[in-house]
């Protein structure tokens, strides 16, 4: 029962405060009177009692405190009261409280929109069932007859489900490119990236279908021309309506009957994936072009690990297998490997560097925010310092003060995160905008639940963090001290003068490592911007031209024919061309070329990649590649000609360093003409960066479409005189015109190409170079308010030292230089850890060394010049202190 | 007179609940009573008695009332609570067994 009247109590100290406070008033007070009634009756005077009794007490107030805090178990209360007090704080100064919610703001705005990129890609768990558990076999080879990473045959996969303890269920699926279909029956016969896939692919990733069921054994058994489609296809083909299940999907002509539909967010195993059909309908499985179809590497493998089975042990057996399979299968498995990765890590790969590097960054802005905030609460602390003497000399504890100011510095960083929420979620947009396409998970990056978790929980971690010190400080101060001065300031001098100037390097020194990592990407950014790509990209347009699998190969090559002619003959073009490939940005393998006349073969430790491209129509001029020697192709390198190649820089200075290679001969790994004749160097073109913009060229050798009747070449270049977009839409009306059944696709320029190509390092870019100039900025606002104070507080000292006949110069230049030694350590402090965040920093770079001076040199003299301008404000308002009112100001 | 010991909290509170047993009493009249049971030896420091009031309050060991004093004028009255006479024989029994204990050592050590 006594637990009811304790609680009876606290509900009465917390509702009826004032009633009580006045009745321990007077019961205080009744004691003290009883007390002097009995000095007096002693002997005493009424004042000597009245004074003895008071003193006896010890001082009626401090026990008033020392009761109302036995009064207060209830720490709620306090809570209360000091959030109320802090707001009170807060909303008398409110221009400090304005510029500390919008500096903390902008830091936690910037970190809450990272963490919000971050948490999509990286944190949050895949949508499938237990999805820590689902890993990748992802193939590695050796040696010079690389196939494609990741590629396994099903061959191989038989007997890696065979042989394996490890995984409870494996599922394999065509690799990308191999499912790629034409849906027709719609206006325009679209190219759309499906997946073949086998009879356990949903089982084992637990996804269930929205709409109709997913693809069983027996679809894969009867080899039944059924498909489950995306979402989005769903959306866009059958209107997102219920009755699609009863309708039909035309793919390359042919029927197929759709079973079920995917939810919105399904995306594997391919993101552009939009169909699933049964592995046993892929058309090289019923029909396969080549003998032994399922030994060549067109699959991939997805398996499940058996609960308590870890990664390096699924690993070591694959290993194993993997072993045991090279020693199988020597001619096609010679140097195989397998990773057993999980498939979090294996969709991330690309991208968790640059997003824990903008992490990083984040974390230091905000940093420097807490920092700056520290600085201003310190020298505000300063100004309150007769207030917090008074309370102190009334008997508050210390560590109720240090509480009151942390209430308030976590209040304070409690708006500041609700106004970086806003932040966060305005910018977020524009973060989206720029993001490369192939981010990860990009629709799904939102501000949900976790994200206003991290915020709140980081909000009070940045309050604590700059309160602490400012609070420490103001609460041990001497209460004695700060009231003789008439209460303006606390301890001066040297130790005060130094704490602020520590926190000034500190904030200077975390800028400088964020200049520094922004001005090596810059850097880098422009060095891949300057890279010649080996063709002038501007006013170029390209499209993809492909057919059904059905159309004849002689239909094709007439369409390109006539296509060319059509094309050229379109007003503001001025050549025109197609190729097999417009670049191998994926391209792994290493190969050589099997004979070249008067050399011996290469050996495979030297083999390097090389690709085949073949050509027709004004391809180099069209695409800007010049030559370097002998001749383009003509009309007169025809089927009955004499075989012809045109060959690189790179691959004229692997075979023929130093020497005209025009004239010379060579042979590929696959014969040409009647007899495996030779192949005759006709020319030498400049190197394109086909492999990529930031990778060396690769040898490339060219060769006529003409000579080379078994390819085809679906990319069309079009060099225009005005603006390549304005000729899309005659481009696409003479093209369809010759004939109905071409699939155009890939509609872009080849600036937009580039720009592809690089919008990865656009992206990491940018973001770094916006977080350093905020904290930039913050150290510079930093550093501003540090010297407006200092100035402020040591006007009476800077005015004797005018009167005394110094000159406004010298005064100046005193206070700036003794404000500016500490930026300039900061400075010094940041470029050394800069070295070791350029060493860590090193994969990202291009064209540049990780030392590289001009990054670090333009860093350390913005911030220099930088806080130059911000000290010399206000140490110029020293300058301008009337030396009499100075001395006059008490 | 020897010089007035200093009393631990704990013994404060078993002293209070002690002698507002024997009847209902305000703080001043609580000090006084300590201080003449033990011959002067026991000098209550206020400061601390009222704070240890409040506090067996919060926790109802004691009960309050307002009351008119022997010179007419108000005063706060504490009594036990049911609760507070158990609490009064716990910590008696825990403190006899306490001294007993230390004397032995001091007799035997």
């Amino acid at each position: 029962m006594r637990w009811l009247r304790v609680l009876m109590m606290r509900f009465r100290s917390m509702l009826k405060k004032q009633h009580l406070d006045a009745e321990l008033d007077a019961e205080l007070r009744f004691h003290v009177e009883r007390e002097i009634e009995k000095e007096i009756a002693r002997g005493m005077t009424p004042e000597q009692a009245r004074y003895s009794a008071i003193r006896a007490f010890g001082g009626i107030t401090r026990r008033t405190e020392d009761c109302r805090d036995a009064r207060r178990i209830n720490w709620i209360e306090d809570v209360f009261r000091d959030l109320r007090y802090a707001a009170r704080a807060l909303r008398k100064n409110l221009v400090f409280t304005a510029v500390a919610v919008l500096t903390l703001g902008l830091g936690i705005g910037a970190n809450t929109a990272i963490f919000s990129v971050v948490d999509a890609v990286l944190l949050r768990p895949l949508p499938y069932r237990d999805s820590g558990r689902i890993a990748v076999l992802w193939t590695t080879h050796t040696g010079p007859d690389r196939n494609f990473d990741g590629a396994i045959s099903y061959r191989d996969f038989e007997q890696i489900q065979k042989q394996n303890r490890a995984f409870s269920g494996l599922t394999v699926f065509y690799i990308p490119g191999w499912s790629v279909v034409t849906l027709t029956g719609g206006e325009e016969p679209e190219k759309v990236q499906g997946a073949h896939v086998s009879a356990n692919f949903f089982s084992l990733l637990g996804i269930l279908p929205v709409l109709g069921r997913a693809i069983h054994a027996d679809d894969l058994a009867r080899g039944e021309r059924v498909v489950v489609i995306s979402y989005a296809l769903w959306q866009q083909r059958f209107g997102g309506s219920p009755n699609a299940l009863e309708r039909s999907l035309e793919i390359g002509g042919q029927r197929w009957r759709v079973v079920g539909v995917m939810p919105p967010e399904f995306r594997f195993p391919f993101p552009k994936a939009q169909f699933w059909a049964p592995l046993t309908t892929h058309p090289d499985w019923i029909s396969p072009e080549e003998p032994d179809p399922l030994s060549k590497p067109r699959w991939m493998a997805v398996g499940r690990l058996k609960s308590g089975v870890l990664f390096a042990r699924a690993q070591a057996e694959a290993d194993t297998i993997a072993s045991r399979l090279r020693r199988a299968e020597p001619n096609t498995d010679k140097g195989l490997g397998m990773r057993i990765i999980s498939l979090r890590e294996h969709m991330t790969e690309g991208v968790r560097r640059a997003l824990l590097l903008l992490l990083g960054a984040v974390v230091l802005v905000l940093l420097v925010a807490c920092v700056n905030l520290a600085n201003l609460s310190l020298a505000r602390g300063a100004a309150r310092g007769h207030e917090f003497a008074v309370r102190a000399s009334l008997g508050a504890a210390r560590d109720r003060l240090v509480r009151q100011l942390l209430t308030e510095s976590c209040l304070l960083a409690l708006f500041s995160g609700v106004l970086g929420l806003g932040i966060a979620a305005a910018s977020l947009r524009a973060i989206l905008a720029l993001a490369p396409a192939d981010l990860p998970r990009l629709d799904t990056i939102t501000l949900n639940g976790s994200v206003f978790a991290f915020t709140f929980a980081l909000s009070l971690a940045a309050g604590l963090l700059f309160g602490i010190l400012p609070a420490w400080k103001s609460a041990s101060a001497n209460p004695g001290h700060a009231l003789q001065e008439g209460g303006r300031s606390l301890s001066e001098g040297r130790s005060s003068r130094r704490l602020h100037g520590f926190l000034v390097t500190a904030e200077f020194a975390l800028a400088m490592v964020l200049a520094t990592g922004a001005g090596l990407l810059i850097r880098s950014f422009v060095a891949v911007i300057e890279t010649d790509p080996g063709f002038r990209p501007r006013h170029v347009l390209t499209v993809n031209m492909e057919f059904p699998s059905e159309v004849p190969q002689a239909r094709i090559m007439a369409f390109y024919h006539e296509a060319l002619d059509r094309v050229r003959a379109l007003p503001g073009v001025t050549a025109a061309g197609t190729s097999s490939h417009l670049f191998f940005l994926n391209e792994s393998r290493t190969h050589a070329l099997r004979q070249v006349e008067g050399r011996a073969p290469e050996p495979p430790s030297r083999w390097t990649p090389l690709v085949w491209t073949q050509i027709s129509g004004d391809y180099f001029r069209a695409m800007g590649i010049p030559l370097r020697a002998g001749r383009f192709f003509n009309d007169r390198d025809g089927p009955n000609a004499q075989p012809v190649v045109i060959v690189n820089e790179t691959l004229a200075q692997r075979y023929w360093p130093g020497e005209d290679p025009v004239g010379r001969r060579l042979k590929g790994f696959d014969p040409r003409g009647k007899n495996d004749d030779w192949l005759t160097v006709a020319g030498v073109v400049a190197d394109m960066r086909s492999h990529g913009i930031e990778r060396a060229p690769i040898s490339q050798i060219y060769e006529p479409q003409a000579q080379r009747l078994t390819e085809t070449t679906p990319n069309l270049v079009v060099r225009t005189a005005g603006d390549p977009l304005a000729l899309v839409a005659n481009l696409r009306e003479a093209l369809r015109s010759i004939d109905k059944t071409v699939i155009l696709s890939g509609v872009s320029t080849m600036e937009q190409q580039l720009g592809e190509q690089t919008a990865r390092r656009r992206f990491e870019t940018w973001l770094l170079g916006v977080f350093s100039g905020l904290a930039l900025a913050l150290a510079a606002i930093g550093i501003y308010g540090v010297m407006y104070y200092a100035v402020a507080r040591r006007t009476q000292e800077l005015g004797i030292r005018l009167a005394l006949g110094a000159s406004a110069e010298g005064v100046v230049r005193l206070v700036l230089a003794q404000g500016m030694q500490f930026a300039i350590a900061g400075i010094g402090l940041g470029l050394f850890s800069s070295l070791w965040l350029a060493r860590a920093m090193a994969g990202m770079l291009y064209g540049i060394t990780p030392a590289d001076p001009v990054a670090l040199g333009s860093a350390a003299i913005l911030l220099l010049s930088i806080s130059l301008l911000a000290a010399y404000l206000p140490a110029r308002r020293a300058s301008r202190i009337d030396p009499i009112s100075a001395l006059r100001y008490e | 007179m020897a010089k007035p010991t200093d009393l631990v909290q704990g013994t404060l509170d078993l002293l209070i609940l002690r002698t507002i047993a024997l009847q209902p009493m305000h703080g001043w009249g609580i000090s006084q009573r300590i201080q003449q049971l033990s011959s002067d030896v026991l000098q209550v420091q206020q400061g601390s008695l009222y704070p240890a009031l409040h506090r067996l309050e919060q926790q109802a060991w004691i009960k309050s009332e307002w009351g008119e004093s022997e010179n007419n004028r108000r005063a706060k009255y504490y009594s036990l609570t049911r609760a507070g006479q158990k609490q009064l024989e716990r910590e008696t029994a825990n403190w006899q067994r306490l001294s007993a204990a230390i004397a032995q050592v001091l007799r035997t050590a």
